[in-house]
């Protein structure tokens, strides 16, 4: 029999000024050497459950907390979260936001030093944390100078220098590319899997980390609980939130869950779905695409010396949706900012609506292209998600309204809400209400689903397609390779800083090893999204 | 003498030795000499401290002409008299003065001077080996210091953010009226960037018991003391009792001497991951800067009107003080260490 780890013992709790308990009655224990997995809609309570096992809560977020939380011996009522860090590591969403000093070695020094670890001991744990999670080369760098999974390292490094017993890690890769979370993936296994570590993680992005988990704890925003293992979860869970291998399992209506690539290529069922497709490719798009709207013509821009983009082309009709697509820094975030007239060009041609653009600046658009940020709250300032849409419709002197623009985006119940107390991925819906109320001709998304749960995430591609539908064109730069194949009609590929390809979400994500969908894994050929297979098959 | 870099205190010392003439001095020659000075230091680490220059020089533009526009307008003293503006207009009105130009050109300048020297030694210095220096009792406020710095680049970046996405929703930022759309999303956004560092901080073990001393209330005796000599030695000094206002200052010194060993004994559990050495080039910057300072304020508490610079009410060209401006020179020495060339970025 596995000895807990810790305990949670029927445990409530809820935020201070709100009657409503985040945790009622929760009963939990966590094994010696486990690796689970929390999942979740937002709001259903992971971070606060995950916070109780650090005494974050109710030490530091306040609140009315009953029952027990026991991590090995220690009752956490009685332990601050500061001493309790030697037995619980935690690692936070934005790797941004928790790195406190400039170098990644003094970063990793951080807690021994602050509990007194004596100087020897100390740098054999620095020099450890360095070796295990391959960050050597880059002891003497600023955090600021690394990439998201870079840095996302170097927080668990600095959260596993104590030597703790459980490390939690609150969606950690939420915040990162493909690629990073891919790292920090593989990094967090590698713990479990050599060193028996405790893992608990929450999580919205399984399809890398459900094959890993021993088991699953699945919250609902109603309070229920359900605890399993990753295959009996995978099986009841709704497919939205699954891996697209394990949804299209359970479309199929097969017994056992495949929950990787791997085990997908393997299952038995799979070569009569081969044969079933073979010779056949998915039904053509239908699309009802307009007149141009944005043409950008051998467009490039640098800093300083320092080529940014250059020999860009680019097209956006009018009802067409054109993902922007590529590593970090590969550009994609300039040429949206050159396309709003944030960032001049140095070479090439900036033509909307018909007219050169080239040297106007962003004033001059005065909202013809709307733009949501990555941050929706930079639009927020009323107290009324009611009057920012007016505002903005006042601004762009037209008329608004407002009850029909919000049930569009599914938030027909929040005209009255404070934007701030909407969730991640409500709060976009509402930003991109905010800028549509401005009756823009095009629709600039940087990364918009970043942090955002599967269930918020399918809201909003159905919210994209009715804007697409209405006429406006759409420029999205994201990383998400299963929402483009979903909801894009064309795809443009930026790698260092120029285009590499560029054609329907078919001609550029299938036969890559990378920027591809779990279903073109394992099915190659046009196969790009569950839905294209499942009507193919009846 | 070449050095991979230079250590955050020798920095630190570097930069207030340099701004000190800036605070006590107008004359043209210091201001100047110390404004060489530092573009000197900055030219010779450029490539490890600052990006660009072009920033500088429209710093420098608004300082100028900010320092003339408001010196000219509100002082109207001096015998070179440019033209008049009617008395009648308030505040304005009156002679505009060549000398108050000149005084506001040299203010600008010296301001320049100041926020240089000030960036300089910001993007030099290196907060954690700072705070690894000081005593442990004030460690912490150094740390939240350090955090709150870490702030900046993220609030400079949401500010562009804030103020292009709302440009893009057809905004126009005319005026001061227009300042709450800007800075409602900055601040909403700070204090939860700022509710996520405090976490950070908790769960890594901030302030955690294995180095909080046990002598807090030890401590307390001398904070007053030297509380208390502070105000005393102020009173006295203002009411012109030298002798008390002396011996208030003794004990003002005896108690910050006794809270800083006492802060060393209780936090002896306290340990640091690295040992931060002076490297030959450190000591030479700090033996040479900390007697240029003083070579140059000996000669401004001795030499007189040889070394003032008063424009009012006649406008004259000011003297040259010799062994003034070499003591300033003292403080070129970072510029002469060359940053080793395989360190570069």
């Amino acid at each position: 029999m596995s000895v807990p780890v810790a305990d949670l013992d029927h445990v409530r709790y809820s935020y201070p000024g709100d009657a409503r308990l985040t945790l009622d009655d929760v009963s939990w224990q966590i094994d010696d050497g486990a690796f689970v997995l929390v999942i979740g809609r937002s709001g259903s309570g992971k971070s606060t459950l995950l916070r109780c096992l650090n005494g974050l809560v109710p030490h530091f977020s306040g609140g009315r907390f009953g029952g027990m939380v026991r991590v090995g011996e220690i009752d956490t009522r009685a332990v601050a979260p500061r001493d309790l860090a030697r037995q619980v590591g935690f690692v936070f969403q934005d790797p941004e936001a928790q790195m406190l000093t400039d170098r990644v070695d003094d970063e990793i020094a951080f807690g021994l030093e602050q509990q007194g670890v004596p100087r020897s001991t100390m740098r054999k744990r620095v020099e450890e944390m360095l070796d295990l999670m391959g960050l050597a080369h880059l002891r003497d760098r600023s955090p600021s100078t690394l990439s998201g999974g870079e840095r996302q390292r170097v927080a668990i490094a600095s959260a596993m220098a104590t030597h703790p017993g459980i490390l939690v890690l609150d969606e950690p890769t939420s915040q990162l590319d493909p690629w990073g979370a891919e790292e920090v993936v593989a990094a967090v296994g590698r713990l479990n899997d050599d060193l028996g570590l405790t893992i608990v993680l929450a999580e919205h992005r399984l399809e890398r980390v459900l094959s890993h988990a021993d088991s699953v704890r699945l919250l609902d925003p109603s309070g229920d609980v359900i605890d399993g293992s990753a295959r009996e979860i995978a099986g009841i869970v709704n497919p939205v939130a699954l891996p697209p291998v394990s949804a299209l399992a359970r479309a199929l209506g097969w017994a056992e869950i495949p929950l990787s690539v791997k085990e997908m290529r393997t299952h038995a069922a799979m070569r009569e779905v081969r044969t079933a497709l073979r010779d056949r490719s998915p039904e053509p798009r239908r699309c009802n695409i307009g007149g141009p709207l944005l043409r950008l013509r051998g467009a490039a821009t640098s800093h300083g010396k320092h080529a940014i983009f250059r020999d860009v082309n680019l097209d956006v009709h009018e009802g067409e949706f054109v993902a922007l697509m590529g590593r970090n820094g590969s550009g994609k975030t300039t040429l949206l900012r050159s396309v709003l007239g944030f960032q001049k060009l140095t070479a090439g041609v900036l033509e909307f609506d018909g007219v050169d653009r080239t040297r106007m600046d962003a004033g001059s658009l005065r909202g013809a292209i709307a733009y949501v940020p990555q941050q929706p709250s930079s639009l927020f300032f009323h107290e009324r998600l009611a009057d920012e849409l007016l505002y903005t419709a006042r601004a762009r002197r037209v008329e608004v309204d407002v009850n029909e623009l919000l049930a569009r985006v599914d938030l027909g119940w929040a005209a009255e809400r404070h934007p701030s107390d909407l969730s991640v991925g409500e709060r976009q819906r509402a930003a991109i209400a905010t800028v549509l109320a401005g009756r823009p001709k095009m629709l600039v998304l940087d990364e918009p689903t970043r942090g955002m749960d599967p269930w918020h995430k399918r809201q909003l591609m159905s919210v994209l397609e009715r804007v697409r539908e209405s006429g406006v064109g759409v420029l999205m730069a994201t990383h998400d390779v299963e929402m483009v194949a979903g909801v894009a009609d064309r795809v443009v590929l930026l790698g260092d800083g120029s285009v590499v390809a560029e054609g329907t979400p078919e001609e550029v994500l299938s036969g890559s090893l990378s920027f591809t969908t779990q279903i073109n894994k394992v099915l190659g050929g046009s196969w790009l999204t569950v839905e294209q297979v499942v009507d193919a098959l009846g | 003498m070449n050095a991979d870099r230079l250590d955050s205190r020798t920095w630190l010392v570097w930069g207030l030795c340099a701004m000190v003439p800036m605070l006590v001095s107008r004359h043209p020659l210091v201001v100047l000499e110390m404004l060489a000075i530092v573009i000197a230091v900055r030219l010779v680490w450029a490539g490890r401290l600052v990006q660009g220059w072009s920033w500088i020089a429209r710093m420098a533009g608004v300082f100028v002409v900010v320092g003339v526009l408001f010196n000219a307008l509100t002082v109207h003293a001096g015998n070179q008299v440019l033209f008049t503006i009617p008395e009648g207009i308030p505040l304005i009105g009156g002679r505009v003065t060549l000398n108050a130009v000149v005084y506001g050109l040299v203010s600008g300048v010296a301001m320049l001077t100041l926020v240089l020297t000030g960036t300089t030694v910001a993007a030099g210095m290196r907060w954690s080996e700072l705070v690894r220096t000081l005593p442990p009792r004030v460690a912490p406020i150094a740390v939240a210091g350090s955090v709150a710095w870490s702030f900046l680049p993220g609030a400079s970046r949401a500010f562009v953010d804030i103020r292009e996405s709302q440009i893009s929703r057809g905004h126009q930022i005319r005026g001061a009226r227009d300042v709450p759309r800007l800075v409602v999303p900055l601040i909403e956004g700070g204090l939860e960037r700022a509710l996520t560092m405090s976490e950070a901080l908790e769960a890594r073990g901030f302030g955690a018991s294995g180095t909080s001393g046990e002598s807090s209330s030890a401590a307390r005796w001398p904070a007053l003391a030297a509380i208390a000599g502070l105000v005393i030695g102020a009173y006295a000094l203002a009411m012109g009792r030298e002798l008390v206002a002396a011996l208030s200052a003794v004990v003002v010194v005896g108690a910050v001497v006794i809270l800083v060993r006492s802060g060393g004994q209780a936090t002896a559990r306290v340990e640091r991951y690295r040992e931060e050495r002076w490297s030959t080039a450190d000591r030479v910057v700090a033996a040479t800067a900390v007697p240029g300072l003083a070579g140059f304020l000996w000669r401004q508490a001795t030499a007189g009107d040889a070394v003032v610079f008063n424009p009012y009410p006649n406008l004259d060209i000011p003297s040259l003080d010799v062994f003034m401006v070499l003591s300033l020179a003292l403080l070129l020495v970072p510029a002469a260490i060359a940053p080793l060339p395989e360190a570069a970025p």
